[in-house]
C-alpha cells in the first residue's frame, strides 16, 4: 500500500464562465520514506497540489488515496484528525501564533489530538531539541530570527510524530545561512524515515530531495530521481 | 480542543485588547447594572411596605366608601364617597351584627395647618382615636396621655402632636397644656408622640396631629361621613368571618341586594399584601424589561466586535484547522471568547449594581423611611449572570459559526 496515490487529479478554480484550471489531471505515487520536491514556476499549480495532498483542499475531480483510502470517504472531522495525527505542515511564512511562547506554539497540534496532556511538555521539548532550540522555550515569536521561527514551525510539525511532512517553500523567507540550517534539519528528518513533500521554486533546494516532480501549467512535466544530491550540512554552493 | 487552553487563549486575547474588550462589554455592564439596581430597589420597596402592613397585624381591616373600581362605569361610584357614616359605626359595633369585632374607629382627614403664637406648620391632621397609634404601631406618648373615649364622645378640643410638630411650634418651651390653632378652633395639647418617626411609607408620626374624629367632623370638616374606617378582629383567624359579617351588616343598612352594587370596599391586610406584591412585581418586571433592551444593544456590540475578531484571526483559524482543529473546535473557541467577555461584563455589572443599590438605599433610608433596607436578591444575581452569558452565547454564535466554516486554505492565504 502506497502512502500517497494520485489518479488523474484536477483542480479548477472559479465557476461558470471564468474557470481557471490549476491542476489538469495529474497522477503519481509516493511511498513511505521518500523525499519529494515539487518544482515549477509560479502559477504551475505546485501549491495547489501540496494543499490537496495535505487535505487542506479538495480536488475538483480525480482520486486521491492516502494510505489506501480515498479522500472522499472521509468526513471533514476525520480529515482534520488525519491532518493532526499523520501530517505535519511547514509554511513559507512560518505561521506562529502571536503572544504565545515557543513551547506553547509547538504544543498547538497537541491541543487537537488525543494525546494525554501530561505528555505534551515532554513531546514539545523533544521536538524543539531536534531543531536545536531547547534554549528558547519561553521566548516570544517577536524575539526570534526568521530561521529560528521556521525551526519552531518544524518542531510544531514534528510534535505529533506524523507520517508525512508537507513543506511549502520552507526556505522562501529565509537568508541563505538560515535556509541551510532549516534544510539540514529537514534532510535529517528524512534520514530518520520521515516522508517529506516539499514545494520549492529553487533548483538548488529541490536537489536536496531524492526525487523531483516538475509541474508546468498544471501538468507534470517530469518526474525524476535526483542523481547528484546536495547536502545542506556541506554548505551552500549556489 | 482542550477547554482549558481555549480559556487561556481567550484571556490572553482580552489582556492584549484591554480597551477594546472594555468598551465591548460596557453595554453588558450597563444593562446588568440597571437590572440589579432595579430588582434591588423593587425588592427593598416591597419588603418595606409589606413589613409595615405585617406590623399592623393580620387582624387589621380597613373599610372605604365607594364602589370597587372594575371599569370606567364605576368612576361615578368611586367618587361617591359619603356612604360611611356614624350609623354604620354603631351598627358594626353591635355584637349581634359583628361578633368577632374587637375595636373600630373612623378616620377623618383634615387639610390645613396648625399655628401657635407666631409659628405655623403644615402637619398631617387626622381625626382618629389616638390610642390606635399604640394598637397599630406600638407608639405611646412620650409626654402626657392619649385622649380617651370620653373626649371623643364629648367632642373635646384636644390634640396629640408629633415631635416635629412640637419642635416647629414650641421650640424649647413646654407644649403640654398649650393651645394650638387649627383653622379657627383652639385645641389643647394633651400628648406628644414618642419620636419613632416614620411608621409607614404613608405616615410620619413626627409630623402628625391627632384629634378626636368627632371634633374634627363637627368643627373642621363640617360633614358627617368618613373617608375610612379601621376595624380590628379579635383574632387573625376570625378575619374572613368578620369581613362577611361586616358586608352583611352594611348591605342591610344601605339596602343593597346585589353585592355588585356595594358602596363600600373592605381591605384586609392579607389583601393589601397581595396587592402590594402584585404592583411592585409588575413594576419590577416592567422596568427590568426596559433594562433588558440595553442588553440586546450590548449583545449587538459583542457580535460586532466578535466579527472583527474573527476577521483578524482568519490566518490563525486557517493554521489551527491545518494543524487538526475541527469546525467544532473553532466554534467553541469563539463562543468561549464571547461568553467570557459577557460573563466578565456580567460580574462587573453585578458588582456595580450592588454598589449603586447600596448607595441608593443609603439615600432612600434618609429620604423615604428609616426602615428602608438594602436588599440584593440571589435570584437577581443569578439572573444577571445567566442573562449575560446567554447574551454572549446568542450573539457570539453567528461570528463563531462564520469562523468555523472558513476553509483552511482560504484562511491561510488571507493577508
Amino acid at each position: 500500500m502506497s502512502l500517497i496515490k494520485l489518479e488523474n487529479v484536477k483542480k479548477i478554480y472559479g465557476e461558470g464562465e471564468v474557470k481557471t484550471p490549476a491542476l489538469r489531471g495529474d497522477s503519481f505515487i509516493i511511498e513511505k520514506g521518500e523525499f519529494v520536491a515539487i518544482m515549477g514556476p509560479s502559477g504551475s499549480g505546485k501549491s495547489t497540489l501540496l494543499h490537496i495532498l495535505g487535505f487542506l483542499d479538495h480536488p475538483t475531480s480525480g482520486k486521491y488515496y492516502f494510505q489506501g483510502k480515498s479522500m472522499d470517504e472521509y468526513t471533514d472531522d476525520e480529515l482534520a484528525q488525519i491532518r493532526n495525527k499523520k501530517m505535519g505542515f511547514i509554511f513559507q511564512t512560518f505561521n506562529l501564533l502571536p503572544r504565545t511562547n515557543v513551547l506553547d506554539n509547538v504544543k498547538l497540534p497537541l491541543y487537537y489530538s488525543k494525546v494525554s496532556e501530561s505528555l505534551w511538555d515532554g513531546k514539545a521539548r523533544k521536538a524543539l531539541e531536534m531543531v536545536g532550540l531547547s534554549h528558547r522555550l519561553k521566548h516570544d515569536r517577536s524575539q526570534l530570527s526568521g530561521g529560528e521561527k521556521q525551526r519552531v514551525a518544524i518542531a510544531r510539525a514534528l510534535v505529533n510524530e506524523p507520517d508525512v511532512i508537507f513543506a511549502d517553500e520552507p526556505t522562501g523567507n529565509l537568508d541563505s545561512k538560515s535556509g541551510q540550517t532549516v534544510m539540514d534539519i529537514i534532510q535529517k528528518l528524512n534520514d530518520k524515515d520521515h516522508t517529506i513533500i516539499m514545494v520549492t521554486h529553487e533548483q538548488y533546494t529541490s536537489e536536496m530531495a531524492k526525487r523531483i516532480i516538475k509541474l508546468k501549467d498544471g501538468l507534470i512535466e517530469s518526474d525524476t530521481k535526483v542523481v547528484e544530491r546536495h547536502f545542506a550540512k556541506e554548505g551552500l554552493i549556489k | 480542543m482542550r477547554i482549558k487552553h481555549a480559556f487561556k487563549n481567550v484571556f490572553n486575547g482580552i489582556k492584549t485588547n484591554k480597551s477594546r474588550s472594555f468598551l465591548t462589554v460596557l453595554g453588558i455592564v450597563i444593562g446588568i447594572t440597571s437590572i440589579i439596581l432595579i430588582m434591588s430597589i423593587g425588592q427593598s420597596a416591597k419588603d418595606l411596605i409589606l413589613n409595615e402592613i405585617k406590623a399592623m397585624g393580620g387582624n387589621f381591616v380597613s373599610i372605604n366608601p365607594g364602589k370597587e373600581m372594575k371599569g370606567p362605569q364605576d368612576i361615578a361610584g368611586m367618587m361617591n364617597n359619603d356612604s360611611l357614616k356614624d350609623r354604620d359605626i354603631r351598627a358594626l359595633k353591635d355584637k349581634n351584627n359583628v361578633p368577632d369585632l374587637e375595636d373600630i374607629t373612623p378616620v377623618v382627614m383634615v387639610p390645613g395647618n396648625v399655628s401657635y403664637g407666631g409659628e405655623t406648620y403644615t402637619p398631617t391632621i387626622m381625626g382618629w382615636t389616638a390610642d390606635w397609634m399604640a394598637k397599630l404601631y406600638d407608639i405611646y406618648p412620650e409626654k402626657g396621655e392619649y385622649f380617651t373615649e370620653d373626649d371623643i364622645k364629648s367632642l373635646s378640643a384636644v390634640a396629640v402632636i408629633g415631635e416635629k410638630v412640637r419642635e416647629e411650634l414650641f421650640g424649647h418651651t413646654e407644649a403640654i397644656g398649650e393651645k394650638i390653632k387649627i383653622k379657627d378652633k383652639y385645641f389643647r395639647v394633651v400628648a406628644i408622640l414618642s419620636s419613632k418617626g416614620q411608621v409607614s411609607s404613608f405616615m410620619d408620626a413626627n409630623k402628625l396631629v391627632i384629634i378626636p374624629y368627632t371634633t374634627a367632623q363637627k368643627y373642621l370638616t363640617g360633614n358627617d361621613y368618613y373617608p375610612e374606617i379601621h376595624v380590628m378582629a379579635k383574632d387573625e383567624s376570625l378575619v374572613p368571618g368578620m369581613v362577611r359579617d361586616i358586608e352583611i351588616t352594611l348591605r342591610d343598612l344601605h339596602n343593597i341586594d346585589n353585592p355588585e352594587d356595594d358602596d363600600f370596599q373592605i381591605t384586609t391586610s392579607e389583601e393589601m399584601i397581595d396587592m402590594i406584591s402584585l404592583i411592585t412585581g409588575i413594576l419590577t418586571i416592567l422596568l427590568t424589561s426596559v433594562a433588558a433592551i440595553s442588553l440586546v444593544v450590548g449583545g449587538v456590540g459583542i457580535m460586532n466586535i466578535m466579527l472583527v475578531s474573527v476577521t483578524e484571526k482568519t490566518r490563525e483559524i486557517g493554521l489551527r484547522k491545518a494543524l487538526g482543529a475541527r469546525k467544532k473546535d473553532i466554534l467553541i473557541h469563539f463562543l468561549i471568547e464571547s461568553v467570557v467577555l459577557t460573563f466578565i461584563g456580567g460580574i462587573i455589572g453585578i458588582s456595580l449594581g450592588i454598589l449603586f443599590s447600596y448607595l441608593t438605599s443609603l439615600v432612600l433610608s434618609q429620604q423615604v423611611s428609616q426602615n428602608w433596607q438594602f436588599a440584593v436578591s440571589i435570584p437577581a444575581i443569578l439572573l444577571g449572570l445567566g442573562v449575560a452569558s446567554s447574551v454572549g452565547l446568542v450573539f457570539g454564535l453567528y461570528p463563531a459559526k462564520k469562523a468555523s466554516l472558513k476553509s483552511p486554505i482560504e484562511a491561510l492565504r488571507y493577508e
